[in-house]
């Protein structure tokens, strides 16, 4: 009756436990090992914005030392170093953008969701898949290793312009013991994986302890090499980078390849839900503009050696900027689309409405990611380039702001004339719509080149690109792991925790964040360590003050999450497969959590993904794949 | 978006989930959608071209205006952690800057582009990469070229680190480069704002309404750094000083003969 599940095209059905749960190529184990990690690098991500703010409230406070790290780092008087604070914020927002946002993202539900949504049993290429998580790690373990480095890790910044970041932070010195320990058991375990599914000896596979013997040889070798590439912080930064960029472009290649070839019957391109539009699109971004990044990191690097002169020593210095921004600002796309495509689904499912738009919705989002690679120069405005240039980038990053509006209005319009249910995961949804509008509309303002000649480099900007990633992506990872908990987990989440959590980390972002607007509409700038010797900005520090309890606070907010996600998952309640009466395939077709392999039969579509409140049938949902003996009026 | 906030509010208060009620079944609206396109579309477009003409007076304002018109014209060179403020002097034109003798330089290539200071080639060899450091360090930290015939006016000796001057209602153009890593010069009582990049230069206009001594106390205005320039960059901090046209023109519009009328 039903087909045999196409369970893993290496070696056949999974056997003992590390084959099953560690070393996975399910695309399901792989999304939760993403998640687990990219939040364990959000905690640390956090603590490093304290840090930040803790020293932008009391600058040299004596009577305020930084607590714990201050007596840990044995600093004069506890208090925080100007270049340590360099090291701080810029490592707070590395980690943020690339180990927490854009893994959470696209690692995370671009594996989860796209098999699961287009009726496919796994990923096209499931070691390739498994890879992109193990490889993943050494490229966060070389960027941990920056902070224990002499000479702090990384301080130039997220952008890392060079010259400042051709400029050594130590000399070539030996590495000490912990970096070394660390990268030894990530390029272990990366070796290890591949050794268990990709090292045959005479036509087969390796016993375990010949892996185990080649992967501690593997890594050592990988342990020299990078000691020797990374001496310091920033080669360190530009290092991580380079390696992170292939294992993106391994995801990115297969979500493109597996949507493209493996929907199930009926599937068509416009029947797939909003999320896997986003993150197919997000694919392409990350195919197109991560090259571009790798190339500047090997540049950066080999100026960082001294062996070359393209951006300092000489160079052109704004050709590293060029270069970043061509990668980063489709970035900023790659950190929001999936969360727009994601909160477009939770929306119609908790409005009981058919989204407003659909095709409109994938227009708008194939718009933005095509003029996001034609904006990236509104960056440099004021870096000295040339201002006729600035003129045509102000024109196209204006137009951005056209398809991201036509998406808050299809939204708007989608929970117009709905049956609204107030779940969690909808709140958080509702927030994505509502911050993002702020941190849209804000971004005109920079668009709009004379007026960035002030606010660009002061807190307007921190205050704009936090509304947008914290308030946006950030509000909409919490809406889909609310949403998705149960599917992943088996387990309900705690509605009242749930609640607590959302309401409390909404005022606080709030306060935290729309200050901020306050102070770069003064001026303030960004990147000090210290202002009060500045007449202009000096008394602002009560506000500062302010913006770092609500920052504490906003920290504090996440407790009743961690307590949620880890306790729900213990004590949870066991999910039914369909607990919100949503459509699409990964409720209606499987059980949760979902077996290996997905479904016991290949799904079969019949309609569009939201079909929700349909005349049809008398209740108000319609799954994608039942089958109506009346042939359905709907068009979908 | 007050307008979009309220209207999330008011949907989630309107259409809030009642028992027993059917959400309408709605599609969407090609109208709505061509509506909601071109209308933000349209308001860009104007708020683009308003742009465009305040960024053209602001960066391409000595190409652009009228050659009856004589700006004051301010070198400025940010370095670690200072900036660095030469006046053209007379002439209103820059000599060249930021040329520095290399470490391998043990014969000038002539004594007069290092304003007669002999290369260190009768040093014995290991002192002598510690001579060009010195000269560049010290003797010249601005690079100057002395033999170049438009820099023979200008007011650099104690350009390092001085309050910089500048005459009232008077287009200021500031010519702005680095010696070392990227800063950014910032005026933020005027709105202006550059990156100052090293190898390129760059140039803004402003026009200073108001004297500083009208101001009152501080009595000058705050130039800060911008752009992360590593770890003393919030003690980049600088002074501008707005001063009469009368003033400004005895001060440093007189060095190496009479001011251009």
């Amino acid at each position: 009756m039903s087909e045999p599940p196409r369970l893993n095209s290496i070696d056949g059905p999974p056997t003992g436990w590390l084959k099953r749960y560690i070393y996975s190529t399910d695309h399901k184990i792989i999304a939760m090992q993403f998640l687990f990690v990219s939040l364990l690098f959000f905690a640390l991500g956090g603590l490093l914005a304290m840090l930040i703010r803790w020293q932008l409230a009391f600058p040299g406070d004596a009577n305020h030392p930084v607590p714990i790290l201050g007596r840990l780092m044995d600093w004069p008087g506890g208090l925080m170093p100007p270049d340590f604070y360099n090291m701080v914020f810029s490592m707070h927002a590395t980690i943020m953008v690339f180990f927490v946002i854009i893994p959470l993202l696209v690692n995370v539900f671009g594996n989860y969701l796209i098999p699961l949504k287009i009726g496919a049993r796994d990923m096209a290429f499931e070691f390739l898949n498994g890879l992109s998580f193990w490889a993943g790690l050494p490229a966060g373990a070389i960027m941990l290793a920056g902070f224990f480095l002499p000479g702090n890790a990384a301080s130039a910044g997220w952008t890392s312009y060079p010259p400042l970041s051709a400029i050594w932070q130590n000399g070539r010195e030996a590495w000490p013991l912990t970096p070394i320990i660390i990268n030894f058991i990530a390029a272990f375990l990366c070796f290890g994986y591949v050794c268990a599914y990709g090292v045959k000896l005479r036509g087969k596979f390796v016993t375990g302890a010949v892996s185990i013997l080649l992967s501690g040889v593997a890594a050592w070798g990988w342990v020299v090499g990078v000691r020797a590439v990374a001496f310091d912080g920033q080669s360190a930064w530009f290092l991580s980078l380079l390696v992170l960029g292939f294992v993106s472009l391994l995801g990115a290649i297969n979500y493109i390849t597996t949507v493209v070839k493996l929907r199930c019957p009926g599937m068509t391109m416009f029947r797939m839900p909003l999320s896997v539009w986003s993150l197919f699109i997000t694919a392409i971004l990350v195919l197109l503009a991560t090259p571009v990044l790798g190339a500047a990191m090997v540049m950066n690097l080999m100026d960082h050696h001294r062996l070359t002169g393209f951006f300092s020593d000489g160079g052109v210095p704004l050709l590293h900027q060029h270069l970043f921004w061509f990668y980063s600002h489709p970035a900023v796309y790659i950190m929001i689309l999936p969360a727009m495509g994601m909160v477009s689904d939770i929306l119609p499912v908790f409005s009981r409405k058919p989204v407003f738009g659909y095709r409109p919705m994938v227009y708008a989002m194939a718009s933005i990611a095509f003029l996001g690679f034609v904006v990236w120069g509104h960056h440099m405005f004021q870096s000295g380039m040339n201002p006729a240039l600035a003129t045509t980038f102000a024109i196209s990053s204006m137009f951005i702001a056209v398809p991201s509006g036509v998406k808050v209005f299809n939204w708007l319009a989608t929970m117009w004339g709905g049956n609204i249910r107030f779940t969690v995961p909808m709140c958080n949804a509702i927030a994505f719509v509502s911050m993002f509008v702020i941190g849209g509309l804000s971004g005109i303002f920079m668009a709009s080149t004379p007026v960035d000649i002030y606010i660009t480099d002061t807190y307007f900007i921190v205050a704009h690109i936090h509304y947008v990633l914290f308030g946006g992506s950030m509000f909409g990872v919490f809406a889909a792991i609310y949403y998705w908990y149960p599917k992943m987990f088996g387990r309900m989440m705690n509605d009242k925790l749930g609640y607590v959590h959302f309401v409390l980390t909404f005022i606080t972002f709030n306060c935290t964040f729309f200050a901020m607007h306050i102070l770069g509409i003064a001026g303030f700038p960004r990147r000090y360590a210290d202002y009060t010797h500045f007449e202009l900005w000096a008394h602002f520090k009560p506000m500062n003050q302010f913006i770092s309890y609500s920052a504490f606070a906003l920290a504090l907010s996440q407790i009743p999450f961690i307590i949620n996600f880890i306790g729900s998952w213990i004590w949870g309640r066991a999910a039914p497969a369909n607990p919100w009466q949503a459509n699409t395939l990964e409720w209606t077709d499987v059980t949760s959590p979902p077996p290996r392999g997905n479904f016991a039969r290949i799904p079969v579509v019949h309609r569009g993904p939201y079909e929700y409140s349909s005349p049809c049938v008398a209740e108000d949902w319609l799954p994608q794949t039942r089958v109506l003996v009346e042939p359905a009026s709907a068009k979908g | 978006m007050v307008l979009v906030q309220g209207a999330i509010v008011v949907l989630m208060v309107r259409y809030r989930h009642r028992a027993g009620r059917k959400a309408r079944y709605i599609h969407g609206n090609t109208r709505l959608e061509v509506l909601w396109t071109i209308i933000p579309a349209a308001i860009l477009g104007v708020l683009t071209f308003s742009s465009k003409q305040v960024w053209t007076a602001i960066r391409y304002a000595p190409e652009s205006r009228p050659p009856t018109i004589r700006p004051a014209k301010i070198l400025v060179i940010g370095q670690m952690f200072k900036w660095n403020i030469i006046y053209p002097g007379a002439d209103g034109e820059f000599g060249q800057y930021l040329v520095y003798a290399k470490p391998t330089d043990q014969w000038w290539p002539d004594r007069k582009r290092h304003g007669g200071v002999n290369g260190p080639r009768d040093l014995p060899a290991d002192q002598v990469e510690f001579e060009i450091e010195r000269y560049n360090t010290i003797e010249n930290p601005l690079g100057k070229v002395y033999d170049d015939p438009r820099g023979k006016d200008d007011d650099y000796e104690d350009a390092l680190a001085r309050a910089m001057e500048v005459p009232v209602n008077r287009p200021v153009d500031v010519y702005l480069t680095s010696k070392d890593v990227i800063h950014s010069f910032t005026l933020p009582n005027f709105r202006v704002k550059l990156d100052t990049v090293p190898g390129l230069m760059g140039v803004f206009t402003f026009t200073p309404t108001m004297m500083s001594e009208q101001l009152g106390p501080p009595g000058y205005f705050e130039i800060a750094c911008q752009e992360l320039c590593g770890q003393g960059h919030f003690t980049m901090q600088g002074r501008m000083v707005v001063i009469s046209q009368e003033q400004y023109a005895a001060k440093h519009e007189m060095r190496g003969g009479k001011a251009d009328p």
